[in-house]
């Protein structure tokens, strides 16, 4: 014997299974607008950061820019660059700003100049008194000097790898894996995907003109100021 | 004039006396520079007080607060005085603004030697430094986990072994005991876990590059020309958009407390006899690895890596499960070193497993040493004890480390984080109170 509210139960069922179904494939083709992307204008990014977390205001992060071996490093700041004759540097940086670098005798190409620049988006939390012992890593290498000089722009996402994820391979000191991507795709979504992004290096073969303001070509950026360089680990 | 003018008017007056006995020979156009910022600036008496350094390249530099300055950055040089010798380690903050003319400053004087931060107001150093060092002090375990090297505990899906020894839900940086109990039951017991900053970086590179294109499209020669036949009216605006500001950021928002479910603990009191011949390292100096015994007087050393230790969670605390009991946990968190304090009850098979690590932080390449200690804490045999240390990706087992103070056999295999799970099983049976260590090292890579 049927049951008088069978036909009225199955409906029902059916209904709702295909409610339920419609609102999952609508939630599936859901395109997700992100608020920052990879091709902003440089600081624009870091702004975003800056803004959205109160612990990245005013916190000065270490940097270490590492260069091919031979290369000085200039700091950008006002109108001038001021020496720090080596080929490794730290830096004291603040999120929001983007520093400016002049990068002379670079191997290879020792009669030009390199104007790199460093956009901080993020901070470490390392344990008290190693702040200067662990800064963000930022490493411009041979090929990235070469694509600048090729009249190309090379835009550098770093990222703070996610350990679970981590390729589980050694590489020797001041080298860092590096992906690259097609020029369709958005560098900052890639380093969300891997880890956290920490800074954005861009450098190509533009030189200042003799016309240009300085101030602006160095993004009016607050001095970068130099650090000690990291403790070399005696076992090594 | 005033007399707060007439107090700033005389510190300038200082300054600019000590700044010319001391850069006299400096060019005038770094000297102008100088006085431009000591206007600007303003210093107060407080920034010229001179501050030590912890060691001869580390600046420890506290937190210095003002109302007369702008809030920034602080430079920090070393200035010899006529009052200082040669040798001293005496620093001089010597600026403090975020816009202040560097070029000049840095042409007038030595290298900076460092950095500090100046904030608005009139607390004493002591407060600021505690106010202003947020980052540090409130600690924010979620969002600092990936700068971290984690191993051991049993993260995930719950360890267990089936009849065959199948081991199941064992995942990377899982460091778990397992054995048999008087009455063939098989338990498995999570070690506690530890954690070593060691943030690794990588880059997505992207290149652009510039090309020539050239489209020639000719244009049609249209032309034509229509009058204006009648200009009428005048239109109102009837609607205007209007741009509406973000009334509102979502922020992170911090954790404001920990939950502290310390229980009582059941000290016994009894010195575990080891039978080990192998010394102790620095880092294994506890009472607790040395004898399986607690002590408070040691909790102040251990207190030193207790940032590490902040980055547990309330579920990822140590636990200890024998089957048809409640679990301990333990997540009151004190350092790097975890305590697992055990409530045993008569006729319960208790095994523990401690770890420790050498280092709370480590950059790729270093090499760190860990240490286990586990003790039978019931008062029946366990057999066929088992350590197993399944090594996360970024931890390499450096190939014959692997060392125990009791008789077992050691095995590896290769897990599927690309890095090596380590296995320990005791060749024979832990009696009651007894206990042993394993050790072996890894390179962070």
């Amino acid at each position: 014997m049927k049951h008088p509210f069978a036909n009225k139960l199955i409906l029902l069922a059916v209904t709702s299974t295909l409610l339920m179904s419609a609102a999952s494939v609508s939630a599936q083709q859901r395109v997700r607008h992100h608020l920052i992307d990879g091709n902003m204008v440089p600081g624009a990014a870091a702004d975003h950061y800056r803004l959205g977390n109160p612990a990245l205001r005013g916190h000065v992060q270490p940097v270490r820019l590492i260069t091919p071996q031979g290369t000085n490093i200039e700091v950008g700041t006002g109108n001038s660059f001021i020496q720090t004759n080596a080929s490794k540097a730290s830096l004291a940086m603040q999120i929001g700003p983007v520093y400016r670098f002049k990068l002379t005798n670079v191997p290879r190409y020792e009669g030009q100049s390199l104007y790199p620049s460093i956009e901080l988006l993020n901070r470490l939390h390392p344990p008290q008194g190693l702040e200067n012992e662990f800064p963000v890593e930022v490493v411009l290498t041979q090929d990235d000097i070469v694509d600048a000089m090729r009249g190309s722009l090379v835009t550098k996402v770093i990222y703070l790898e996610n350990p679970e994820t981590a390729l589980p391979q050694r590489h020797m000191a001041d080298q860092q894996p590096s992906v690259d991507i097609g020029g369709a795709r958005d560098p900052l979504r890639e380093a969300e995907r891997l880890g956290r992004p920490m800074a954005i290096l861009r450098i190509g073969s533009r030189i200042p003109l003799p016309t240009d303001e300085v101030n602006l070509f160095n993004f009016n950026a607050p001095l970068a100021i130099q650090l000690p360089d990291p403790t070399p680990d005696p076992a090594k | 004039m005033t007399r707060k003018q007439k107090q700033i008017s005389g510190f300038i007056a200082g300054i600019t006396v000590i700044g010319s006995l001391v850069f006299g020979s400096a060019n005038s156009q770094a000297q102008d520079g100088f006085n431009r910022l000591l206007k600007r600036a303003s210093l107060p008496e407080k920034l010229n007080t001179s501050v030590l350094p912890v060691a001869s390249n580390k600046l420890k530099l506290p937190m210095v607060t003002s109302d007369a300055v702008v809030p920034g950055v602080a430079v920090v040089t070393r200035i010899p005085t006529e009052t200082q010798s040669p040798a001293s380690n005496t620093m001089t903050l010597v600026a403090a603004e975020n816009d202040l003319p560097r070029s000049a400053l840095l042409r007038s004087y030595p290298k900076p030697i460092g950095y500090g931060m100046v904030y608005r107001g009139k607390k004493s150093t002591q407060e600021t430094t505690k106010r202003s060092t947020p980052g540090f002090n409130g600690w924010n375990p979620k969002a600092n986990r990936d700068e971290y090297v984690f191993d051991g505990s049993d993260r995930g899906v719950k360890v267990t072994i089936g009849d065959d020894l199948i081991i199941q839900g064992l995942e990377t940086e899982d460091t778990i005991g397992h054995f048999e109990t008087a009455d063939g039951r098989r338990l498995v017991t999570p070690s506690n876990r530890v954690a070593i900053y060691a943030p690794r970086f990588g880059a997505v590179r992207r290149i652009d590059g510039v090309f020539n294109a050239r489209l020639r499209q000719p244009i049609g020669s249209i032309e034509e020309k229509t009058p204006i036949a009648m200009a009428n009216g005048n239109n109102e605006t009837s609607t205007t958009n209007q741009h509406v500001a973000l009334d509102q950021f979502e922020n992170t928002k911090r954790a404001s407390e920990f939950i502290d479910r310390t229980r009582g603990v059941l000290a016994d009191n009894i010195v575990h006899l080891l039978g080990t011949r192998n010394s102790f390292k620095a880092y294994e100096n506890l009472s607790l690895i040395r004898l399986g015994k607690y002590s408070n007087s040691e909790s102040a050393r251990l207190d030193l890596g207790i940032q590490s230790a902040k980055v547990w969670e309330d579920n990822l605390g140590l636990q200890i499960a024998i089957s048809n009991t409640a679990p301990v946990t333990v997540d009151r968190v004190k350092s790097a070193q975890q305590f697992v304090h055990v409530e045993t009850k008569e006729g319960s098979d208790v095994l523990r497993v401690t770890k420790v690590a050498s280092k709370i932080a480590a950059r790729t390449g270093d090499i760190v040493e860990f240490t286990i200690r586990f003790d039978n804490l019931s008062a029946r045999n366990l057999k066929d004890v088992t350590i197993i240390d399944n090594l996360t990706r970024r931890l390499e087992y450096i190939e014959d480390s692997a060392s125990s103070t009791i008789g077992s056999d050691f095995s590896q295999e290769k897990n599927d984080g690309g890095s090596l799970m380590l296995r320990w099983k005791l060749t024979e049976s832990l009696a009651p109170q007894k206990g042993g260590l394993v050790r072996f090292k890894c390179r962070v890579r």
